[in-house]
């Protein structure tokens, strides 16, 4: 009795190795000099807006980030770093419905101002498809004294694929 | 001595000693009056030098206190506590502009702050009053996507 079940036991045994053997041999080898890629779907990314004023504190600030090429949907805003202007801007929530544009202002009447490179709000990004190229423009960016000041305005992007790399 | 009845005795016997020399009683008429116009003209000439005194005087008391008034408490169009200068008085008191920006909030956000008088213009939601929700009106103004121009 227990001889046959021995002879079951190596027989089940013979058959799950011969399946499992049958299903490697079945896919299809990947080429040689080619890599596996991931479908290209939508993915999530954020962009960070400086203003840098140089050595005049920044008081009062606007400006509007657009998508010149690609697919994209803005999802979310968050405010710069640390201090006035670390609150989200004000924006229009149409933007969040849109998309593709948006514009933000924030100001301050505190006493203690930035000055020079300062980051001013983070804003999230959905893309579809290759990387979008975006365009920022100032619209004015202000004094304490409410004059408006020469200030030079930039962003730096950081979008993931789902696997988390860069396209 | 005393001939018509008419005269009373006392009126004339007042009228004798009027004519006797050496009982005059009355100075004569030119020391008076010498002495009258002294005084006269001593006074006229001291008056225009009184009042340039108190005409000096009292317009330096008034530049003291205009002085003292304006460095104490500043006119607001001048000079704020955060420094709106002179030459923005006339586009803040104004009103915002058009396109309205986020300058034009943070404008009234001063003048707001520092009690400054505000012109109507500056009733950015028309509720008849100038305040914190004006500048929040001025402000989703300024980024509204139907707002700004592109």
């Amino acid at each position: 009795m227990t001889a046959t079940l021995h002879q079951i036991g190596r027989l089940l045994g013979a058959l799950l190795g011969g399946a499992a053997l049958s299903l490697a041999v079945a896919q299809p080898a990947a080429e040689p000099g080619t890599q596996q890629t991931t479908p290209a779907g939508p993915r999530f990314g954020y962009v960070d807006v400086f203003i840098d004023s140089g050595a005049t504190p920044l008081a009062v600030y606007q400006v509007e980030l657009r998508a010149t090429e690609g697919d994209i949907r803005i999802v979310g805003v968050e405010g710069g770093d640390a201090g006035p202007f670390v609150e989200p801007p004000h924006y229009d929530p149409k933007a969040l419905l849109d998309g593709e544009r948006i514009v933000l202002g924030d100001f301050s009447t505190d006493a203690d101002l930035p000055a020079g490179h300062t980051r001013i709000a983070r804003v999230h990004l959905r893309i579809d498809g290759p990387a979008p190229t975006l365009a920022l423009t100032l619209d004015i960016a202000g004094d304490a004294d409410a004059n408006a000041i020469n200030a030079q305005t930039s962003y730096e992007a950081s979008f993931q694929t789902q696997n988390g790399s860069n396209p | 001595m005393h001939e018509d009845p008419n005269i009373p005795d006392r009126l004339a016997r007042d009228l004798h000693r009027l004519d006797s020399p050496g009982d005059a009683r009355w100075p004569a008429d030119d020391p008076v009056l010498g002495a009258a116009r002294r005084q006269l003209r001593g006074r006229s000439a001291r008056r225009p030098l009184r009042l340039a005194a108190w005409s000096a005087g009292l317009a330096a008391a008034a530049g003291l206190a205009i002085s003292a008034m304006v460095w104490l408490n500043p006119p607001a169009r001048h000079v704020s506590a955060r420094g709106l200068v002179e030459r923005d008085a006339p586009a803040v008191a104004s009103g915002p502009a058009s396109p309205v920006t986020m300058l034009d909030a943070y404008r009234l956000a001063l003048l707001l702050d520092h009690d400054e008088p505000a012109a109507g213009a500056w009733d950015a939601n028309a509720d008849g009053a100038i305040d914190r929700r004006d500048v929040d009106t001025l402000a989703v103004r300024a980024v509204s996507l139907g707002e700004t121009a592109s």
